[in-house]
């Protein structure tokens, strides 16, 4: 028995399986392949990331909210969003959507890149705190699309004649790159975790 | 009552025992820590944790079929009242407008905004409704115990689905959204938030809670049998 051969959980069921580093494996009990050193794990994780972060700097530089009032054309972005909130005294909302929009995306941009090259910068954390780091990217990153949905909710229902909201281009940058950072989580090979 | 599960150190003597598949059933990894434990039958009610984060690893389940029968279609039951009524209705001065979730879609694809449109159709409204759907029919396969090889294909396309339903999310937002509303507008919940609500509670529970690791056991078992 080769001393490469070890235990990995099944992306997709979480049956354990048993895995070396050269060959490809499917899953012993759905089937699914579970990526190897060898698959193209690391570059597709990688490619979604960068992508992602592309996506992170129009949504934040445009606006992702037009308020037409009477002759009054308003425009504002996700922060210009969150300092009004502030002003208006809803704090812990103001929070959240900081929290959110802003906070969560860019945590979960350096646990990516910290989790592809914790090896090549010499990083040694134990196994254990690098899966916790893992989990809890995959679970915050959907919270990011609070903001995307607030301006659709709000797009929809303000529509009258003295005032009208509309989605604006950063709308679609930010949900792009909440759905790269998800898929470059969901593409990571959790076996780059552990060596 | 709590159960410590044996740490997966010493697992070279159960590895090198038997190289027989249903050997690796009895282990498990950690979601959260990855650290390897050897299964251990459980008494009703008991949990198992993980030995070094803490987490929950698996449950026992007192007549788990019925309750994910039961529970999703009252899921899918809320679905549809959260889509087909009025999620809120706001006044401004004098005119009035309501809100129910498809005219949210429709809108979105009026403005043409086509991907964040359909990125929210798919998360809020297509993947929270097939999920249940899905539950549903895996739990009435597993309970007739038949057809293996669908229950497998199912449970396969509901693990791919489960990171993209974002119904909970969609609850909180929605306050977000009325949050920002006030001062402007009088605001009148509808019967759909109530719906969404309580969706969101089942599907916590359904999907957080029990958790498809627990459906995917339940068919080892069943297949086994």
């Amino acid at each position: 028995m080769s001393k490469n051969k070890h235990f990995i959980a099944c992306p997709i069921c979480d049956a354990v399986n048993e895995a070396d580093s050269e060959n490809e494996v499917y899953c012993r009990r759905c089937d699914s392949k579970i990526y190897n050193k060898k698959s193209r794990s690391f570059q597709i994780s990688l490619a979604f990331l960068i992508t992602a972060v592309i996506f992170y700097i129009p949504a934040n530089i445009y606006p992702i909210l037009k308020t037409f009032s009477f002759t009054q054309q308003e425009n504002s972005t996700i922060i210009g969003g969150v300092i009004t909130l502030w002003k208006h005294g809803s704090y812990p909302v103001a929070v959240i959507v900081f929290l959110a929009s802003i906070v969560v995306p860019i945590i979960k941009f350096c646990m990516m890149f910290f989790l592809l090259f914790w090896k090549k910068l010499g990083f040694k954390h134990p196994l254990a705190i690098k899966s916790k780091l893992y989990y809890i990217a995959e679970f915050i990153g959907p919270w990011s699309m609070i903001d995307i949905f607030v301006v659709g909710i709000l797009s929809a229902l303000i529509h009258f004649n003295i005032a009208t909201i509309k989605p604006a281009i950063a709308a679609t940058s930010f949900a792009l790159s909440v759905v790269f950072t998800m898929l470059s989580a969901l593409h990571y090979d959790k076996r780059l975790l552990d060596d | 009552m709590k159960i410590r599960l044996k740490h997966g150190f010493g697992l070279e003597i159960c590895y090198n025992q038997s190289m027989e598949e249903n050997r690796l059933d009895n282990l498990i990894i950690c979601h959260k820590c990855h650290t390897l434990h050897i299964k251990k039958p459980l008494k009703e009610g008991e949990k198992a944790f993980c030995k070094k984060c803490g987490a929950v690893l698996y449950r026992s389940h007192k007549n788990l079929l019925s309750q994910i029968i039961a529970l999703s279609i009252a899921a899918v039951l809320f679905f549809l009242i959260f889509l087909f009524f009025p999620l809120v209705t706001i006044d401004i001065s004098t005119s009035q407008n309501r809100l129910s979730a498809y005219e949210l879609v429709i809108e979105l694809f009026k403005n043409r905004f086509l991907i964040v449109g359909t990125f929210v159709t798919l998360s809020v409204i297509i993947f929270p409704l097939f999920v249940h759907i899905l539950y549903l029919i895996t739990a009435l396969f597993l309970k007739t115990n038949r057809n293996k090889k669908t229950s497998k294909n199912l449970l396969k396309i509901l693990s791919h689905l489960l990171p993209w339903s974002m119904s909970d999310i969609f609850l909180i937002s929605f306050f977000v959204a009325m949050v920002k509303l006030i001062g402007y507008a009088t605001i009148h919940f509808g019967v759909a938030l109530f719906a969404l609500a309580a969706f969101v509670m089942i599907d916590i529970y359904l999907t957080r809670y029990i958790g498809i690791r627990e459906l995917w056991d339940m068919r080892d078992r069943l297949v086994k049998k």
